[in-house]
């Protein structure tokens, strides 16, 4: 029973993490149909940017625990705006385009690049800057009940900004049909543009909070949009609502499985899972199937 | 953009690449010439989760490029390094091992760094009869590797000793084991249950954990549960040791751990865990790097370590194994001292003088490490003599560990 609840925490947590790159991916997918392979390298920068700033951390940094929030979370921000930027230029002659396949693994290429240049190949131990809580006689790190809390308001957040504001209002009509949103006269390249530093932001805000459990390696990047890729599939791909449930499944059958069945049965079992989810519902638990024009 | 099917095709193609599963190509008999630089092929994981490892490893190679180009060269032809890399991937490994041998016409190799880039690769460099010296730590025998050997310490070997630890030193009768999913600790953790039944025991429980790895807890409640006395691990770097040493410490659970090599990667294990990391935990690695007091030090490895600094700057060496990097030294020395012996770089050749003449052979040629030990039946370079039982979180020197058979 112990043993389970551990798991029941420690899951949720780490899959609230897939959760939040699942959205980021979501927020630009929905936006302008891109799903920018380069979010698992944009949350490692934001770990990278935490582990030189944050004052706890073995970085260099000195400044209060808000500043380097706000400055992380900015800097990837601009990082993702101007990815964007560069991804979307090429997609402006035609509705059609596939360039951004190209783009964003090529902007993966480069971010990791430039990482392993700065940092060099090691990973980064960062500081857990919150402490622990006991559970079930073991101590579970509040950087796990910390990403879980930034993924429901991580939602909640989206969800108000898009029904409340006209900004997001436009955006939620560029997710419901792209050409009718040019043809209506909304200026889609800064819109679309915005969803990519809005992006960033969450993975700014995760990279920071969840850095001393996620890997902030150059090399970990590939996992983490793997996993979030998945868990943005699974829920329901531009489904906020489907990652934010599907993330911390994914996060707890990882574990119980690994718990079970032995670590060697994790990946293969928690893939034949989501094979089978697809199967039964190929929109994802909670896509929606879309009319399309012929 | 028109979210369609060919929408998902497209995503298939791009996950693809982004996994990076490019195949390579069948390769043809390398080329080489017989006058000019003796080019040498080093393919390492120059990036990935194991490039820190590899930088090391570089270092290594580069020392003993450096050090034989001083002294003449090989056969008088001075020493070319060709570096690929590749990712710790076998996939890769193999591309990397094709245009090293078709492209670049490489005569010797040292690489890849893994057992598994090692084994995919053994196909390609036996087609081509290229000696070489792999990173491998399991699965190299002559029949599969006939002109290849392997620098790393066997797994089983390891895997013996800590068994032999865990029971004459901790006077265990119950052992957990786990073991990261490499080929190396799969060979491990299926020696760890070998070498226990020989004792007529058997694990209270395995776990295994895939590399890269966050978070242990699931595998370390599946063990803690079985109510071990110590606990057998075989990792595969130092961030996993970190890992493991974390999780033990949020499980509140106390047991003494007896780590494979990686667990001696100290300085990013302690840069994870902290600096009472190595508390409860003690390593396997090799004796050349170990003593009791410095006094026991082996003149070698310090001079080593004092070459080491005084070619690469702090930024490289920061966090370096040095008696990692020493294999990879020592792995070129090996297959010049093959290569100027028989007049050639003929794999066979080169293979059978290792096989019968070069652990003899060393015992006078500049190498650091001990306890060579190739023969016609083991391709493994070295044996259990060069292993050693450490506490990897004392040194007693820089790049020394303290012994623990010092009580003795």
């Amino acid at each position: 029973m112990d043993e389970a609840v551990i798991i029941l925490i420690r899951g949720i947590g780490s899959g609230a993490v897939y959760t939040l790159v699942a959205m980021s991916l979501n927020v630009i997918y929905n936006a302008t149909g891109v799903l920018n392979f380069a979010q698992g390298q944009l949350l490692v920068v934001a770990g990278v940017f935490t582990y030189l700033w944050y004052p706890d951390s073995s970085g260099t940094g000195s400044l209060p625990w808000i500043a380097v929030l706000l400055a992380v979370t900015l800097v990837v921000t601009l990082v993702a705006a101007l990815q964007g930027w560069l991804t979307l230029l090429p997609m402006r002659s035609g509705s059609d385009q596939h360039s951004w396949i190209v783009t964003t693994i090529a902007a993966s290429i480069v971010i990791g690049a430039v990482m392993i240049f700065v940092i060099g190949p090691r990973t980064l131990a960062l500081k857990n800057p919150f402490g622990f809580f006991p559970l079930a006689g073991t101590q579970v790190p509040y950087v796990y009940l910390a990403i879980s809390v930034l993924a429901v308001v991580v939602h909640l957040a989206l969800r108000w900004f898009q029904r409340r504001y006209l900004v997001g209002l436009a955006l939620n009509a560029l997710s419901q049909d792209l050409d009718a949103a040019r043809t209506a006269g909304i200026s889609t390249l800064p819109l679309q543009v915005l969803s990519f530093a809005i992006a960033g932001a969450i993975l700014g805000l995760t990279g920071y909070l969840g850095g001393h459990v996620i890997g902030v390696a150059e090399s970990n990047a590939l996992h983490y949009v793997i996993f979030g890729f998945i868990v943005a599939v699974v829920g329901g791909l531009g489904n906020n609502t489907g990652a934010l449930v599907a993330g911390p499944v994914f996060g707890v059958l990882l574990m119980l499985v690994s718990f079970q069945l032995g670590g060697s049965a994790e990946i293969p079992l928690a893939l034949a899972v989501i094979v089978i989810v697809l199967m039964l519902r190929p929109e994802g638990i909670f896509g929606r199937l879309h009319a399309r024009r012929v | 953009m028109t979210r369609n099917s060919g929408f998902r095709a497209l995503l298939g193609i791009a996950v693809m690449a982004l996994i990076g599963a490019t195949t390579g190509c069948g390769g043809d008999t390398g080329g080489a010439t017989t006058t000019g630089p003796i080019k040498v092929g080093v393919p390492l994981a120059l990036t990935g989760p194991a490039a820190t490892v590899a930088s090391w490893a570089r270092m290594g190679v580069e020392m003993s490029a450096a050090e034989i180009n001083d002294a003449g060269g090989i056969n008088g032809r001075k020493v070319e390094l060709i570096f690929e890399d590749t990712a710790l991937d076998p996939t890769k490994a193999v591309t990397a091992i094709n245009r090293l041998i078709n492209q670049e016409k490489v005569e010797l190799i040292v690489g890849p760094m893994t057992s598994d880039e090692s084994l995919a690769t053994l196909p390609t460099t036996t087609k081509a009869k290229i000696p070489s010296i792999n990173g491998s730590g399991s699965a190299i025998t002559p029949q599969v590797a006939p002109y290849s050997f392997a620098m790393l310490m066997n797994a089983e070997h390891q895997a013996q000793k800590m068994v032999e630890v865990a029971l004459d030193k901790y006077g265990a009768t119950s052992v957990a084991t786990l073991n990261y999913s490499g080929t190396q600790g799969k060979i491990g953790g299926a020696a760890f249950i070998k070498t226990l039944q020989s004792h007529s025991m058997k694990p209270t429980a395995t776990q295994e954990f895939k590399f890269p790895v966050t978070d242990l807890t699931p595998q370390l409640l599946t063990l803690k549960k079985s109510n071990p006395q110590v606990l057998l691990s075989f990792n595969n770097t130092g961030d996993d040791t970190g890992r493991l040493v974390l999780g033990l410490r949020q499980l509140n659970w106390n047991v003494p751990v007896i780590g494979s090599y990686a667990t001696t990667f100290a300085t990013q294990t302690k840069g994870v865990a902290g600096p009472d990391a190595f508390a409860n935990l003690k390593s396997v690695t090799w004796s050349a790097f170990s003593a009791c007091d410095k006094a026991q030090i082996r003149p070698q490895a310090t001079d080593f370590i004092k070459r080491a600094q005084a070619r690469f700057d702090a930024t490289r060496l920061k966090d370096a194994s040095y008696d990692y990097m020493a294999v990879y030294r020592d792995a070129l020395f090996i297959l010049k001292a093959g290569v100027e012996a028989t007049k050639s770089t003929d794999g066979p050749k080169v293979a059978d003088w290792i096989e019968t003449k070069g652990a003899e052979a060393l015992k006078s040629l500049p190498v650091v490490h001990q306890g060579y030990a190739m023969s016609k039946t083991n391709h493994f370079l070295m044996d259990t003599s060069s292993l050693a039982l450490v506490d990897a979180g004392e040194e007693i020197a820089p790049g020394i560990f303290r012994r623990l058979d010092c009580d003795k």
